[in-house]
């Protein structure tokens, strides 16, 4: 596959990524329960959407979670198909050194409490599976 | 004691079958079909959970800052526990699930086949309930605890 810059727009068949804090207890793969919705309710760093990888970006799952103090994160994985038939949308949003990087921009930092209703759609029926957790340092250079 | 909605009150109590398997751990799973007789100390374990976890004050940590996290907040622990406690006293069922929302919040949820309720204490002290079935909004209801008659 041949990877752009990360400008080019996300498509139907794409997987992405969302990083799930292990700390936060948001997710036990034993329990047979599906993540709890806060695992996409948007933070303070989702200012203009929530934030996830393009899949095809990255060498493997567990680099998803890669950060730079190696704590730990499951990775649920969403196809951008799936969001885009219930009318979520993907775009590409490629950072400095992170072009994998896009954006779901319905859901917002401002948006947060009332987007519930979408968050627990992701958590209960559009998230395909999560894995991990992972526990990985960034990688230097 | 706080003022409750109706619809907390209402997750009921009735499920009278024994306990069979339960998944606990730090985070609190419980088996919705516990004995009623058991709910009493499950509450007392939301209760001490909310003590130990979200300890009034606690700041956040490197992670969570890192990931844009905010801690629950003193007055969303302060009415967690009043509302653990009220629901405790009415022996009404404990949650499935106790987490943090990420933005200063606690929430309490519930699920039953099919039925999902949320009840998100804000870090304002705002309740936001809500039931979800199959994954659909059927109600919610945002007020501040205490606007219940």
């Amino acid at each position: 596959m041949t990877l752009g810059d990360g400008t080019e727009p996300v498509a139907d068949d794409e997987m992405i990524y969302r990083r799930i804090p292990a700390s936060q207890s948001w997710y036990h793969p034993r329990s047979g329960i599906p993540l709890a919705f806060a695992a996409f309710k948007p933070t303070k760093h989702d200012q203009t959407g929530l934030s996830v990888k393009r899949a095809k970006y990255i060498r493997s799952i567990e680099d998803a979670a890669r950060n730079p103090r190696g704590a730990s994160y499951y990775i649920a994985v969403l196809r951008v198909g799936d969001l885009r038939a219930h009318g979520l949308d993907v775009i590409p949003c490629p950072l400095p050194g992170d072009p994998g990087h896009a954006e779901l921009p319905a859901l917002h930092y401002q948006a947060r409490y009332e987007t519930q209703p979408l968050q627990v759609l992701l958590s209960e029926k559009l998230c395909i599976r999560v894995e991990g957790p992972f526990s990985l340092p960034t990688l230097k250079g | 004691m706080i003022a409750m909605p109706g619809q907390l009150t209402q997750w009921g109590i009735e499920s009278s079958a024994p306990g069979t398997s339960t998944v606990a751990d730090e985070l609190l799973m419980t088996n919705p079909r516990r004995a009623a007789s058991d709910a009493t100390a499950r509450w007392d374990e939301v209760l001490d959970l909310i003590a130990t976890r979200w300890h009034p004050g606690r700041a956040g940590t490197a992670a969570e800052l890192d990931d844009g996290l905010t801690p629950p907040s003193p007055i969303a622990v302060a009415i967690a526990t009043s509302l653990a406690e009220a629901l405790r006293d009415q022996n009404v069922v404990p949650p499935t699930r106790l987490f943090a929302d990420g933005d200063g919040g606690i929430v309490f949820e519930r699920r039953d086949g099919e039925l999902l309720q949320l009840a998100t204490i804000r870090p304002d002290g705002t309740l936001d309930f809500a039931t979800y079935e199959r994954g659909i909004l059927m109600e919610r209801l945002v007020q501040r605890l205490g606007e219940w008659g």
